[in-house]
C-alpha cells in the first residue's frame, strides 16, 4: 500500500483542545448531580434500592455508547471502508469513555462482591441456598466470579479501545501504512474478543438482575441498543464540533448522511431483536420467560414499554426514511438526540422494573425518573469528561491515514 | 429454416437519422459539456460512460428520481396484503386456536408482514428501477457505430436523439463540435428487417420445451392414475415413531399404548354428570350403569364395522337371546323424549351436514338403509354384512330421541359408536335432522305451508 502523494498537503491537525476548557467544564458541572441523585435517594421511599439501580442504568446507557464506538471503529478497520476516516478518530475517543466507566462500575462490583443483594439476589448466600434455580446457576453466578468477569471484560474493552486508537495515532505522526494493515489484520480476532465480552457483560450485569429469567438474544439487544446510542452521540457530536469550527470541511453533509442511515439501519435492527425476543417468549408462552414481559406490562410500565414500540420505533423509522432529513444537520441533530433519549428509555426500561419491593416489581414513579436522570446526567459528565481528557491534543482526525483522501472525497450517488 | 422472403417495402425504406453521438476520452470533459447539453435547452439527449460518474446526474439535470416513492407505495402495499391476508386466512376463513392464541393477533402477524413488505418493496425498487430507465432494451441503434462499442471500456458519450423539438442536424452537429469531443458521428436506423440468429431462436426453443415440461409432467400425472405406490420423499415425516392407538409398547409396564385416564381424574371437557340428558340422552342415569354400554360388548362388536364387511365370515354370529335381553334392558331405560337443547335452523343445517357425513354412506341419504356401502355389500353378498335400520319403520319411528342419540353414540348391533368422532352437539342435530327425515316421509299434505306445496309441485 502507498501513502497517497496529497496526503501531507494542507490538512490543518485540529484537536478537542480547540474548544477550549468550557466543555470539560459544563461535563464536571453536570457530574456534580451525582451526588445531588444519591442525596435524593434519602428523600424518597425505596431510596437507597432507587439510586442503586438508576447507577446501574447510568453506567450501563453510557457504557453501551463506548462499547457502540469500539464496534464501529472495529468493523471500519475490518472492512477496510475508505469513507469513514474522518470520523473514525471521534469514534476512537468515545470508546475510550470505557476507562472512566470501569472505575465507575466498580463499586457496584465491589458491594455485589462483599454480599449486597440490593441488585443482584444471587449474591445474597442465603437466598441462593433456599433457590433451588439459583443453586443450580451458582458455579457462573457466584460473586467472586462475577468480580473477574468484570476484570475481563473492562480489560478487554480499555485494551481494545486503546490499541486502536495508539496504533492511529501513531500513524498520524509516521504515515506508516504498515499500521492500517495490522489493524485490519487485528480487527477480525477482536471483534471476537468484543461480541463474547459484550454479550456475557450484558447478561452479567443486566440480564442477572432477574436471576431466575433468561433470554439468549439478550447480549444482541444491548450490543443494538449501544449502536443506536452510538450513532445518535456521534451525530450529535459531529453536529457540535461543526457549528465549532472543528471538522467543517473534512466532515460533509454526505458523511452525516452516511451516519444518519446508519442510525436508521440500526434502529431497524434493534426492533428487529426486541420483536425477535417478545415474538419467542410471546409464541411460547411459558411463565418462567413471560415473567420478563409482565413486570413490564404491569405497574405503569406498559406505558414504557409502548413509548418504546411507537416512540424507539414506529416513528422514527418514518422520519428516518426521509434523504432530505439525513442530510441536514439541524433536523439529523434532532432526531440523534430524540434517538438518545429512546436509548436511554430503553436502558430504563430494561434495568428498573427488576427492582422489586415487598417481592413485586415496583411501579414506575417520579421519584424513580427523577433521581435516574440526576444520575445519567452525572455519570454523563463524567463519562464526556473522561472522553474530553484522553483526547487531550490528539488530532481530531487521523491525518495520515492512507484512505484519508478517499474519506475526503466521499460522494453518496 | 425457411428463407425469409424479402419485402420491397422494407428494403425501399429511406433510412432515418436518430440521432447524434458525441465520443470523450475524460468523464470530466463528460460532465462539463453534459452541464452544456443541459443549459443549452435539449431534453431528450442522454449519456454513456463505463462506470457510474459521480456528479453527472446534476450536471444533465435530472430530476430527483420517484423511485423511492413506488418503494414506499409497494411496501405498503405488501405490508397491507400480509395483514389482511393473515386476517381472512386465520381468522375469518379458517380459524383454528393454536396453543390459545387469539385466532388473529399482531406479534403473530409481523413476521409474515414484514417479510411481505419487504419483498414487495423489493420487486417495487427492482421492477421500478427496470421500467424507469426503459430496460430491458435489447437492441439500441447506437450499437452499430464501432466507436461506440468502447463505451464499456474507456470512453464517454453523450446522444442526442433527433426526437428532441430543439435538433437540427446541423445546429445540433455543430452545437455537438462546440463541446471539443473527440468526434461527433451520426446513428441511423436500421433499413433491414432485424432477425434473431439462428443458434438464439434453437437455444430459445429449447429453453422453452425445457420449461414447458415440469407443468406438463405435473399435469399428466394429475390426470391419470397409477398402480404403483407413492414415493416417499420425506422418510421421517411419513414414517413417525410416534405410538398409535390399539398396539402395543414396552415402555409401559401394562403393554398398552393407549394410556387410561388416571385414577380420580376427569379429562378435560369430559366431566358429563352436570348434564345427564346432554350427554347420555337419559333424564338421569340408571343405577346399573354399565347397562348404557354393555349392549355394545355382548355382541362383541367389531371395531369397525365397514372393514369388517370385507372379512370373510369367521365371526360366530351374536347370540339372538343375549341381544334381545339388552334390547329389553335399554327399553326401559329413562330415555329423553325431547330434545336437551333449543332446536333451531342452524341446528337442523349442522345435522344435515353432520349425517351426510357420517351416516349417509351406509344408510343412504334418505335413511332408508341402501347406502353406498351398504349397496356395495349386498352386491358383493358378504356374510357378515347386517343390512342397516331404515329409519322409516314403525319401530325406529317411535324410539324417544334419547334411544337415538344413544344408539348414535354408542353404537347398534354392526354399526359402531361415533362418540369418539362427533361431538354430542353434532349428534343431536343428527338426531333432530334424522327426524325430520322421517317426517318427511309421513307427512299429510294438508300440514304443509303453501309455498311449499307448490315448490313440491315445480319440483321435477
Amino acid at each position: 500500500m502507498q501513502t497517497s502523494p496529497h496526503t501531507d498537503k494542507k490538512i490543518p491537525v485540529q484537536t478537542l483542545a480547540e474548544l477550549g476548557s468550557l466543555p470539560m467544564k459544563v461535563a464536571l458541572g453536570c457530574s456534580a448531580l451525582l451526588p445531588v441523585s444519591f442525596l435524593l435517594g434519602f428523600v424518597f421511599t425505596n431510596g437507597w434500592d432507587l439510586f442503586a439501580f438508576s447507577y446501574l442504568q447510568s453506567t450501563f446507557f453510557c457504557l453501551s455508547i463506548s462499547l457502540g464506538a469500539l464496534f464501529f471503529v472495529m468493523i471500519q478497520q475490518l472492512t477496510r471502508a475508505g469513507w469513514s476516516v474522518v470520523l473514525r478518530r471521534l469514534s476512537e475517543f468515545i470508546s475510550l469513555g470505557v476507562i472512566p466507566l470501569s472505575v465507575l462500575v466498580l463499586p457496584i462490583v465491589l458491594i455485589t462482591l462483599m454480599g449486597n443483594d440490593t441488585l443482584y439476589e444471587w449474591a445474597n448466600t442465603e437466598t441462593v441456598a433456599e433457590d433451588h434455580l439459583l443453586h443450580a446457576k451458582s458455579p457462573y453466578l457466584n460473586t467472586g466470579f462475577f468480580a473477574l468477569r468484570y476484570l475481563i471484560y473492562f480489560g478487554s474493552w480499555i485494551f481494545l479501545a486503546r490499541y486502536f486508537l495508539g496504533k492511529s495515532v501513531a500513524q498520524d505522526a509516521t504515515g506508516d501504512p504498515e499500521l492500517t494493515l495490522l489493524m485490519e489484520r487485528r480487527s477480525g480476532p477482536a471483534i471476537l474478543l468484543y461480541a463474547f465480552t459484550l454479550s456475557f457483560a450484558a447478561i452479567d450485569f443486566i440480564m442477572s438482575l432477574n436471576a431466575h429469567w433468561f433470554s439468549t438474544i439478550f447480549g444482541i439487544y444491548y450490543f443494538a441498543a449501544g449502536l443506536v446510542g452510538f450513532f445518535s452521540f456521534l451525530a450529535i457530536s459531529l453536529v457540535f464540533l461543526r457549528s465549532k469550527g472543528l471538522l467543517q470541511e473534512p466532515v460533509t453533509v454526505e458523511h452525516l448522511h452516511d451516519v444518519g442511515k446508519l442510525l436508521f439501519a440500526f434502529n431497524c435492527f434493534w426492533a428487529y431483536i426486541a420483536i425477535s425476543q417478545y415474538l419467542l417468549i410471546w409464541y411460547a408462552n411459558i411463565p418462567e420467560e413471560t415473567v420478563f414481559f409482565l413486570d413490564r406490562q404491569s405497574n405503569g410500565w406498559g406505558v414504557v414499554s409502548l413509548i418504546l414500540v411507537i416512540g424507539h420505533f414506529a416513528i422514527p423509522f418514518v422520519f428516518f426514511m426521509s434523504r432530505w432529513m439525513k442530510r441536514n444537520p439541524k433536523a439529523l441533530c434532532f432526531w440523534a438526540v430524540y434517538l438518545l433519549i429512546m436509548n436511554w428509555v430503553d436502558i430504563f426500561w430494561l434495568v428498573m422494573p427488576n427492582m422489586a419491593s415487598h417481592g413485586e416489581s415496583s411501579a414506575i414513579s417520579f421519584g424513580m425518573i427523577l433521581i435516574n436522570v440526576c444520575c445519567t446526567i452525572g455519570v454523563g459528565g463524567i463519562f464526556v469528561a473522561g472522553i474530553l481528557k484522553f483526547a487531550g491534543e490528539k488530532s481530531l482526525m487521523p491525518v495520515r491515514d492512507p484512505r484519508l483522501e478517499e474519506s475526503l472525497e466521499f460522494h453518496n450517488i | 429454416m425457411a428463407t425469409t422472403i424479402e419485402q420491397p417495402e422494407k428494403t425501399k425504406a429511406e433510412p432515418q437519422l436518430l440521432g447524434l453521438l458525441a465520443e470523450f476520452d475524460d468523464p470530466h470533459a463528460l460532465i462539463e459539456a453534459s452541464k452544456k447539453v443541459r443549459d443549452a435547452g435539449y431534453s431528450k439527449w442522454d449519456t454513456h460512460t463505463p462506470f457510474p460518474l459521480h456528479g453527472i446526474d446534476e450536471a444533465m439535470g435530472i430530476k430527483w428520481t420517484i423511485l423511492p416513492w413506488i418503494v414506499a407505495c409497494c411496501g405498503l402495499m405488501g405490508g397491507t396484503i400480509a395483514v389482511s391476508m393473515q386476517y381472512w386466512m386465520n381468522a375469518v376463513d379458517y380459524p383454528f386456536l393454536i396453543s390459545g392464541k387469539p385466532l388473529f393477533s399482531i406479534p403473530a402477524s409481523i413476521p409474515i408482514t414484514f417479510e411481505l413488505s419487504v419483498l414487495l418493496a423489493a420487486f417495487g425498487a427492482f421492477l421500478g428501477m427496470l421500467g424507469l430507465n426503459q430496460l430491458p432494451k435489447l437492441y439500441n441503434p447506437m450499437f452499430k457505430s464501432q466507436a461506440f462499442r468502447r463505451v464499456t471500456n474507456d470512453r464517454f458519450f453523450i446522444s442526442m436523439d433527433a426526437k428532441d423539438a430543439k435538433f437540427s442536424e446541423i445546429d445540433t452537429g455543430e452545437f455537438l463540435n462546440s463541446l471539443n469531443p473527440l468526434q461527433v458521428e451520426e446513428f441511423w436506423s436500421d433499413v433491414e428487417s432485424p432477425k434473431l440468429p439462428r443458434p438464439l431462436i434453437l437455444a430459445l426453443s429449447f429453453v422453452g420445451v425445457l420449461l414447458i415440461m415440469p407443468p406438463a409432467l405435473v399435469a399428466y400425472k394429475r390426470s391419470t392414475t397409477t398402480n404403483t405406490p407413492r414415493i416417499h420423499i420425506i422418510q421421517d415425516m411419513d414414517f413417525q415413531p410416534y405410538l398409535k392407538t390399539q398396539n402395543t409398547t414396552n415402555i409401559f409396564a401394562d403393554g398398552r399404548e393407549v394410556r387410561p385416564h388416571i385414577e380420580g381424574t376427569i379429562p378435560r371437557g369430559q366431566y358429563k354428570d352436570d348434564n345427564i340428558p346432554f350427554y347420555y340422552g337419559l333424564k338421569e342415569l340408571p343405577e346399573d350403569q354399565d347397562v348404557i354400554a354393555i349392549a355394545l360388548q355382548d355382541e362383541a362388536k367389531p371395531a369397525d364395522g365397514k372393514v369388517e364387511a370385507s372379512k370373510p365370515a369367521d365371526t360366530p354370529p351374536a347370540d339372538p337371546s343375549a341381544a334381545t335381553a339388552t334390547e329389553d334392558k335399554l327399553a326401559d331405560l329413562p330415555w329423553v323424549t325431547e330434545f336437551p337443547m333449543p332446536v333451531t335452523e342452524k341446528m337442523m343445517a349442522r345435522g344435515k351436514e353432520s349425517y351426510s357425513i357420517y351416516c349417509s354412506a351406509c344408510h343412504g341419504l334418505g335413511g332408508e338403509g341402501d347406502g353406498l356401502v351398504s349397496l356395495r355389500a349386498m352386491e358383493l353378498q358378504q356374510g357378515t354384512w347386517v343390512r342397516p335400520a331404515s329409519y322409516h319403520t314403525e319401530n325406529v319411528r317411535n324410539l324417544p330421541v334419547g334411544r337415538l342419540f344413544h344408539t348414535i353414540s354408542n353404537g347398534v348391533r354392526k354399526m359402531p359408536g361415533y362418540a369418539a368422532q362427533i361431538p354430542p352437539e353434532d349428534r343431536w342435530a343428527i338426531v333432530l335432522y334424522l327426524r325430520a327425515l322421517q317426517k318427511s316421509h309421513q307427512i299429510d299434505a294438508k300440514d304443509l305451508r303453501q309455498e311449499e306445496v307448490e315448490k313440491l309441485r315445480t319440483t321435477k
